[in-house]
């Protein structure tokens, strides 16, 4: 039976190639995304753990602190730990080369007397070492680079590379070519290896190291000596096998992938609406069939497996082209994550080709056609409960869609409701995807009444329509009106691509807005030099020296140099961040939001107490008075909190004390911005701003990669590092409006082939071909209107739970809720333009219909 | 350089002339790791390592010794050319091992530990091993006399196999020695892996005897495998010159002109 009903299934297929291919295109995309971000997140996992192995040599266990690093005695101490056989101090540095490209350079800092022992070094000319090892240790300006790096920049042994260092730009000797074999394989070859020592005393570590790789004797095991050292080092500093430091990194960038994870998510559920649609229609189409098939037997269980077998078959063929796709797609996107990584952590990843896993795959297969079986179920189901003297006496005989009814309405608001009261009073300590529930909640309730709100919408939209475009805009209304699950599909499909633009951009527009007025706030220092083009550099910071050198240009009324680093804290990590707090308080009007402003300022500038962002109290519960303990690599840190400030510099929360306290406790002289305060005659003059900016330029060129902003350009650049970060999303949420698209293409093709008859009889009776043509092209106007201001409602709920909900959850801040208003008066005439030349292919069909065989057409 | 070369170079005081009859090849070696009684030894030496391409390096240092074989301490500074000069290593030897290892670096100010390192890893890029480098004592190995009579640079020779005691701390399966009959010192040395691989060769030449112990000024180390050799010469050498125990320590090791 069910082969018999494949023959009638594969006849309509071939019957509607074009609508086959866009609804199986429909699932392809979502499936593609969904794949692709999960290849991409797995592949950019692996590529970053890739680089820690490769460093890791044959390391079994690694002693890692904070970035600081800790003091290199620890070293002693752990490669006295019995059981240890070897034990190698390491420091890492993404360096700036000092040519033209200024390109980046990982520097490895290793013990190059022993390091052998623990990584594998594969020397070019013919496997001799390095030609002069006695020299390489001498001399501080000894390094080895890879030979993908000296063939890229045409370098060979005994030539000159010029490296941006904390000391300056210092020129380096090139002692020695690796292959890029081994540790030569990471980054890219973009590497380079230099004696620890040195890189200390270059890159201005002090006596610190960044960490500890080790092996163990044989007769060890790695457990019993990770427990040995644990109970010999200072507490704060971790004894853990290099395999955690991946999960560490994926710990990190875990608030990319659940973005991107949101994103493809959504892209499915837009996918759910195609399939619906499709099959909605596909049922419609086929009621007489249906009814002739029902007439000679066939059982309503066959009609309906019929449907969802036709289904599932199209699911597998989408979701078999999606994982095609979105292994491709997860090329560009792995590229995208790795930059955003490399740009937002300073993590160094080693390009690698995207990691096929056939779990993923089967996991993105079964998605797409559980999607598809999904998206066919009701229009399946209402096919089976047909009729059958109903559907043979005539298709216009059909029932009238009931899709209206109360019980769907009041679940629909309970939903919304329930949704809503859920955002506003559920505790942030909910776990993570129980809140995202509350959006769903939202979502679906929507999706339930939206054939009420299109029904509203249509009748607001009749009379204008018919005022503005006569009769076709009441035929395309009409049209609307007629068939609401058809319409309520494709506006759901819209309404869902569009809430997520507009939710998406709402969200980082408040982000961006919030985070500009605290920099306002803030971030008043007239010109500030950061190490990085980008946020920061982990391991690259100037010297005090430096901002002395500054501190001396005329003009100039006070420098303050900020250090600002991550620690462990609790079960994460946290910002720490150490300036002179004399001056800040000198600049920042009313800094503290809760906290006795005078004791504050005299407790923080004496160092007898920390200052902590209020997103750090929402994620740990803590207030004013209670004490924040840190593991300084000197000793524990322990002071009471006597301010709390509205802070956006880290979504983990940030903790501020004085820079002299700081620099005894984690003995850290570094640098990573500096702020730069002119004489109060000067602020106000751009031309003088722009001079002393010049003779800061002049000071440093050559010697020091620095990146100078103005107050005003520091903020714009804050700005973009927060669109670059939000990219990706942008990136799916155009997926979603392409699939969005995809769906109005889809249903007016089928709105089209539904109506030939009825467009026939226009013709019969008068109609020109520029009046079905304009009711066509109305009717996707109309429905793209009805997508907008849906979308809208969506969007508004959806933005409430992200600067709620999700914006609490992920970085305990409070975002305002500011809708983009801007972006939906854009939205919709771009929307209907769209929508529009989706429409011309249907409106050209429709135009040319046979008027013989369209009345004809049942 | 370190102590295995001072132990072969230092070698017997008072070499028996007359061998009644062949001794056994333990105490041809006690005799050979004796013959140097001084209490503490003092040389200069030009040290030049040729690479496979046949290109020289040349390095000069001074070298001090305190204590006896086994039980020393040892200060090496190198003086030319510019890029090393006052780099300096420390080093104590208790019981045969040289785990306790400091080096000094002028141009960063400092000392480091040196790790334990890798037998089979070369020592600065010389021919040298740093199981080379190592104070061998004489109980680390086993011997036996397999040669009798070999002519080697003129002098009758015993042909001397050592084994290691712990075959897993030594790079080395086997090692001849051939030491004259007529001189208490080992004047060509051939170390072997496990595979039979002749790894290195020692060859001692001008040999002369000063203040009575028996010194080679010249000494080659070649690696035949990597076709590389270093070669050592003993410019000037002096014992008992009565050092003092504060040039062995970390503070004097970075007084770069301190040697």
């Amino acid at each position: 039976m069910i082969g018999a009903l494949g023959q009638v299934t594969s006849r309509q297929w071939g019957a509607h190639r074009l609508r086959t291919l866009l609804t199986i295109l429909g699932i392809s995309l979502g499936v593609a995304v969904f794949f692709a971000v999960r290849t991409a997140n797995l592949t950019l996992i692996s590529s970053l753990t890739m680089t820690v192995e490769k460093l890791a040599g044959k390391a079994t266990l690694q002693v890692v602190g904070n970035e600081g690093g800790f003091p290199e005695s620890v070293w002693e101490t752990v490669r006295d730990t019995p059981g240890v056989h070897v034990a190698q101090p390491v420091i890492e540095v993404l360096a700036n080369i000092a040519f033209a490209d200024e390109s980046s350079l990982l520097i490895v800092g290793v013990d190059m007397l022993g390091d052998g022992e623990l990584r594998e070094y594969q020397f070019d000319e013919e496997g001799s070492e390095v030609a002069d090892p006695l020299v390489a240790l001498a001399q501080p300006d000894s390094i080895l680079v890879s030979r993908t790096f000296a063939e890229k920049h045409h370098l060979s042994d005994g030539d000159k590379l010029p490296l941006y260092t904390s000391l300056g730009r210092k020129e380096f000797i090139i002692r020695g070519i690796f292959k890029p074999a081994g540790i030569g394989e990471i980054f890219d070859g973009q590497i380079a290896v230099m004696d620890v020592f040195n890189a200390q005393f270059i890159f201005n570590r002090g006596r610190n190291i960044d960490r500890i790789d080790l092996m163990n004797e044989p007769e060890v095991s790695v457990d019993e000596l990770a427990a040995r050292i644990r109970s010999r080092i200072p507490a704060g500093i971790e004894v853990t096998p290099p395999t955690a430091r991946g999960q560490g990194i994926e710990k990190a960038v875990s608030a990319m992938r659940i973005g991107m994870l949101i994103a493809s998510f959504i892209a499915l559920l837009v996918g759910v609406f195609i399939i619906f649609n499709t099959f909605n229609i596909a049922v419609s189409q086929r009621w007489k069939e249906i009814g002739v098939l029902r007439a000679i037997g066939v059982e309503r269980r066959n009609i309906q497996a019929m449907f969802l077998v036709e289904a599932l078959v199209m699911g597998m063929i989408g979701s078999a082209c999606g994982i095609a796709l979105g292994y491709l797609l997860a090329v560009g996107a792995e590229r995208l994550m790795s930059e955003v990584a490399a740009k937002i952590f300073s993590y160094v990843a080693t390009q690698q080709p995207p990691v096929f896993r056939w779990d993923y795959a089967l996991t993105s297969f079964a998605m797409g056609t559980i999607t598809s079986l999904i998206g066919s179920w009701l229009p399946s189901r209402s096919a089976s409960r047909l009729d059958p003297v109903l559907a043979l006496h005539n298709i216009e005989t059909r029932q009238r869609e009931s899709v209206l009814g109360r019980p769907r309405l009041v679940l629909g608001l309970a939903m919304i409701v329930a949704g809503l009261v859920c955002v506003r009073y559920a505790p942030p300590r909910v776990r993570l995807d129980y809140q995202f529930g509350y959006a769903l909640l939202m979502i679906f309730g929507l999706v339930l009444i939206l054939p009420k709100i299109v029904q509203l919408i249509a009748v607001v939209l009749r009379p204008l329509m018919d005022r503005i475009f006569g009769t076709e805009g009441l035929l395309a209304v009409e049209a609307m009106i007629q068939s609401p699950r058809r319409t309520t599909a494709t506006v759901g499909a819209l309404m869902i691509g569009l809430s997520f633009v507009f939710s998406t951009t709402a969200y980082v527009q408040s982000y961006q807005r919030t985070v500009s007025d605290w920099m306002e706030r803030f971030i008043n220092s007239d010109l500030i030099i950061s190490t990085s083009e980008m946020a920061r550099s982990r391991t690259y910071h100037f010297s005090e020296e430096l901002s002395q050198k500054i501190a001396t240009i005329p003009g100039i009324r006070r420098i303050e140099n900020v250090r600002f680093l991550f620690m462990p804290y609790a079960d994460d990590s946290i910002a720490v961040v150490s300036f002179e707090m004399e001056g800040w308080f000198a600049r920042v009007e009313d800094p503290l939001d809760i906290g006795d402003p005078v004791q504050a300022r005299q407790q923080l500038v004496d160092g007898t107490g920390v200052m902590v962002s209020r997103n750090l109290t929402t994620r740990y519960g803590l207030s004013i008075g209670d004490t924040l303990r840190l593991q300084s690599p000197t000793r524990p840190f322990e002071r009471p909190i006597v301010g709390i400030i509205d802070d956006y510099t880290s979504e983990k929360g940030a903790v501020f004390l004085d820079r002299r306290v700081y620099r005894e406790y984690w003995n850290d002289s570094a640098v990573d911005l500096i702020d730069v305060n002119l004489e109060q005659s000067l602020k106000s003059d751009p031309a003088a701003v722009a001079a002393i900016r010049n003779q800061i330029q002049q000071a440093i060129r050559g010697e020091h990669r620095a990146f100078i902003y103005t107050n005003t350009e520091y903020r714009r650049w804050v700005l973009e590092l927060i669109d670059g970060f939000f990219l990706v999303n942008y990136m799916q949420t155009a997926v979603a409006v392409i699939i969005a698209v995809l769906g109005i293409i889809n249903t007016l093709i089928i709105s089209i082939a539904e109506r030939q008859r009825e467009l026939g009889v226009l013709r019969a009776i008068g109609g020109l071909r520029r009046q079905i043509r304009r009711m066509v092209l109305l009717e996707a106007a109309v429905m793209a209107i009805v997508g907008v201001i849906s979308g809208t409602l969506a969007g508004m709920m959806n933005t409430w739970f992200l600067v709620r909900t999700a914006a609490t959850m992920v970085g305990g801040f409070t975002i305002p809720f500011r809708f983009p208003v801007l972006l939906i008066i854009i939205a919709l005439p771009m929307t209907i333009i769209i929508s529009l030349l989706a429409a011309w292919w249907p409106a050209r069909k429709a135009v040319n219909l046979n008027v013989v065989e369209a009345i004809g057409y049942e | 350089m370190n102590n295995m070369i001072s132990a072969i170079i230092l070698s017997s005081i008072l070499w028996p002339s007359l061998f009644t009859s062949a001794p056994d090849a333990r105490t041809i070696m006690e005799t050979v790791y004796k013959q140097d009684n001084s209490r503490d030894t003092s040389w200069r030496a030009v040290m030049d390592v040729y690479d496979r391409k046949g290109t020289m390096r040349r390095k000069k240092f001074h070298f001090r010794k305190l204590g006896s074989l086994g039980n020393s301490r040892t200060l090496l500074r190198f003086f030319d050319p510019a890029e090393v000069r006052g780099v300096g290593l420390l080093s104590l030897n208790i019981g045969g091992t040289s785990d306790r290892q400091w080096m000094y670096t002028p141009a960063i100010q400092r000392v480091r530990r040196i790790a334990a390192q890798e037998r089979r890893q070369r020592f600065l890029g010389t021919d040298f091993t740093n199981e080379d480098m190592g104070e061998r004592v004489l109980d680390d190995f086993t011997y036996r006399l397999i040669g009798e009579g070999e002519v080697v640079d003129g002098r009758r020779t015993w042909k001397i196999e050592a084994r290691p005691v712990s075959p897993d701390r030594s790079q080395y399966a086997w090692i001849y020695l051939w030491v004259p009959q007529d001189m208490p010192y080992a004047t060509l040395v051939e170390m072997y892996d496990r595979n039979g691989q002749r790894l290195r060769i020692l060859k001692a030449s001008q040999l002369e005897k000063i203040s009575g112990i028996w010194v080679a000024r010249n000494l080659e180390m070649s690696s035949p495998v990597d076709n590389t050799r270093t070669v050592l010469f003993i410019e000037e050498v002096r014992f008992n010159t009565g050092l003092k125990d504060d040039l062995f320590t970390q503070q004097s090791l970075e007084k770069p002109n301190q040697y």
